[in-house]
């Protein structure tokens, strides 16, 4: 599903650079829920924002969902984002003065399904986050917890093969964390294929797989069960 | 088409949410636009060409016949002696020849009861006149015999005399004596008025009488423009003989040929004007066609020239600061932008999205700017009281004006939408 292969990530400023990502490889296959930590600044928000094809990289390879993303076009670029890949960020990004419906909506229209594919698309994906009927709120009408959700739905509507989601419970109290984690999982479950940053050592051991950015690389990549994970984490 | 509708929709609710900021850009660029159609206008009466289908084959001829050997004489003289016209009308070279000079009547119809006099702008011509100019003639044609008590009259004095009317046959008098009407015109516009585009005359009104020029000599019907004289001369029956310069002449030369040979007739008889002592003058005879003597006669004035290029300046200052504005908007809806690209736009949908939305301001500005240009319009006529009835923002004026705003609006939008769309994703959301 996603193949990265010895990526690395330079930044240049004028006086200095930054190997964000070095031999970066990683291999996600369909129907995984990947947990990622590390500390702060090794270069995680990097790893998605690469995988998410919304940052470019120096070097090596990267294959998303059996296509070679080197040198592809910006058209084709933002067409796999947007058919392939949801995005759940931190601070949520709903668009504020956008009703949930048409937040929802906004990456369906960029893929030119009709109106009906995606008044039924919204409505389900809605629905899989449990706020169907707030359709016509506006996103500060809503707890956190519940815009983080309409954001899950926004990401979900498109039915990516893929979700990122970089620290999605950062912003929330942890009973409002807990139910996005839940409806994470129940996803998984179905089948969805997820890459999930977070800085929570619980979330991190209730995922079958975890992996650790230190320094730009992945350091460590075994799969662990869910106790063993918690004890070296 | 979806897509275009979901832009549009976007659009508006875009301006919807940053009113204050789209009326001061949308104000900005229609202040702009508005001085420059304004100024068009009246550049475009000033510029217009008066008789499009054979402007390059008439000509005003000038001529080197001056006696005196005071002043600068470089240049031809436009006005001619009646000897020098009727040296030109007798050559059989141009497909048509006129001279004429301008004179002003009182006249009433003489079957009318009143006993009242109209002031009648008069043009004393010769016949080919109306066929060199392409008068339209709404009754009757023109005189045919150069010595007849015949004339043709305008529109607007049919109008006073006979009620619009066909009056063709009509007596009218003039001076006491009779005039029959054999022609009437059309309402004719012809702006500028090219012959007489000089002593600033080029947005007259066309003339309300035309008489034969022998008639109108031989009862002394006064000279209503530049005459310049050697001697002196009680009445206009007394320059036939005399050097006064008055008469203007216009020939069509269809072809090339015509021209060179006309030319050549002009120089030889100057020539022998020079050989028989009249003049001391190296020869210098010029034949301007319609665009040229309207050039040469500034027709376009220098001060409108001027202003043209100051308004096109302040259009350039008010796209500046519109493309400020929407740099600044832009920079602030880079959340939004950056989201939109996360989730699958392209630069190329952002571009467009952006492109739509400066299409839809342009063309509410398009708006703005046509009612703030006829404004300024009227105002600056002022300036210009012999265009105030003729210049005015007509159907090609407005597509322009529409035109115009849109491509501001869109050039304002550009480098700010080329910078946002190709703003990096990742930096701007979090
Ligand atoms: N646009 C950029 N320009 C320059 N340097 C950058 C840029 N983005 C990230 N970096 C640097 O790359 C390194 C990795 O950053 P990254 O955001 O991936 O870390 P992170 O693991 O997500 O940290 P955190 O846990 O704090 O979110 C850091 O040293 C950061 O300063
Ligand atoms: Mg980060």
């Amino acid at each position: 599903m996603l193949k990265m292969n010895s990526i690395s990530r330079i930044f240049r400023t004028d006086t200095i650079q930054t190997h964000a990502l070095r031999d970066f490889n990683l291999n996600v296959t369909e129907g995984e829920f990947v947990a990622v930590t590390g500390p702060s600044g090794s270069g995680k928000s990097t790893f998605l924002n690469v995988a998410g094809l919304l940052d470019t990289f120096d070097g090596g390879s990267y294959e998303l969902d059996g296509v070679n993303v080197k040198g592809l076009s910006d058209d084709e670029l933002s067409h796999l984002r947007n058919e392939k890949i949801g995005f759940i960020f931190q601070s949520y990004n709903l668009i504020p003065d956008f009703n949930i419906f048409d937040n929802v909506d906004m990456p369906l229209r960029y893929r030119g399904f009709n109106a009906k594919e995606r008044k039924r698309r919204i409505e389900s994906a809605l629905e899989l986050v449990g706020l169907a009927s707030r359709q016509k709120y506006l996103p500060s009408q809503l707890s956190g917890g519940q815009q983080q959700r309409i954001a899950i739905a926004r990401a979900l509507a498109g039915e990516p093969k893929i979700l990122l989601a970089d620290e999605p419970t950062g912003n929330l109290d942890s009973l409002m964390a807990r139910q996005v984690m839940e409806l994470l999982h129940s996803l998984n479950e179905q089948g969805s294929t997820i890459i999930m940053v977070t800085h929570d050592p619980d979330q991190a051991r209730a995922i079958k797989r975890n992996v650790q950015v230190i320094d730009g690389q992945i350091t460590d990549m075994s799969i662990y069960a869910p106790l063993t994970s918690a004890q070296t984490a | 088409m979806e897509m275009l509708i979901y832009y549009i929709k976007l659009s508006i609710h875009n301006i919807k949410r940053h009113t204050l900021f789209f009326t001061l850009m949308i104000t900005t660029l229609a202040l702009g636009i508005a001085v420059l159609l304004a100024n068009l206008a009246i550049l475009k009466v000033m510029s217009s060409d008066p008789i499009p289908q054979k402007s390059d084959k008439i000509f005003s001829v000038n001529m080197t016949t001056w006696p005196e050997t005071k002043g600068d004489n470089s240049e031809p003289l436009h006005i001619l002696r009646y000897r020098d016209a009727m040296h030109i009308l007798k050559s059989d070279i141009p497909t048509y020849s006129l001279i004429h000079y301008e004179s002003n009547v009182y006249t009433r119809a003489v079957e009318s009861k009143s006993l009242s006099r109209f002031g009648a702008t008069t043009r004393a011509t010769t016949q080919a006149f109306f066929q060199l100019t392409n008068a339209p003639f709404e009754y009757g044609q023109s005189w045919e015999n150069e010595n007849a008590f015949e004339v043709v009259i305008g529109a607007d004095l049919n109008q006073k005399l006979f009620g619009g009317i066909n009056s063709v046959g009509k007596n009218i008098e003039i001076d006491n004596k009779l005039f029959r009407i054999v022609g009437v015109l059309k309402p004719w516009h012809l702006k500028p008025l090219f012959y007489h585009a000089s002593e600033r005359r080029a947005f007259n009104k066309t003339d309300d009488l035309f008489a034969p020029i022998e008639v109108a000599l031989d009862n002394s019907w006064g000279i209503g423009a530049r005459a310049s004289s050697t001697e002196m001369y009680n009445a206009s029956s007394e320059t036939r003989e005399k050097n006064v310069f008055y008469l203007q002449a216009f020939v069509q030369l269809d072809t090339q040929q015509q021209k060179t040979e006309f030319q050549n007739y002009l120089d030889s008889y100057s020539q022998s004007l020079k050989d028989a002592g009249e003049h001391p003058f190296d020869i210098n005879n010029k034949l301007y066609n319609v665009n040229e003597w309207l050039t040469k006669n500034k027709v376009v004035d220098d001060k409108i020239l001027a202003f043209a290029l100051a308004t096109l300046l302040f259009l350039a200052v008010c796209i500046f600061n519109a493309s400020s504005l929407l740099l600044a908007r832009y920079h602030s809806a880079k959340f939004e932008t950056g989201l939109r690209r996360a989730i699958g736009a392209s630069k190329k949908q952002i571009f467009l999205q952006g492109s739509i939305e400066s299409i839809i301001i342009g063309t509410i500005c398009a708006f703005f700017s046509i009612v703030i240009g006829w404004i300024f319009l009227k105002l600056s006529l002022s300036l210009f009281p012999y265009l105030t009835d003729i210049a005015n923002f007509d159907m090609q004026l407005m597509i322009m004006g529409i035109c115009i705003a849109i491509a501001t609006s869109f050039i304002s939008a550009l480098y700010p939408l080329i910078r946002a769309s190709n703003s990096n994703i990742s930096s701007e959301i979090k």
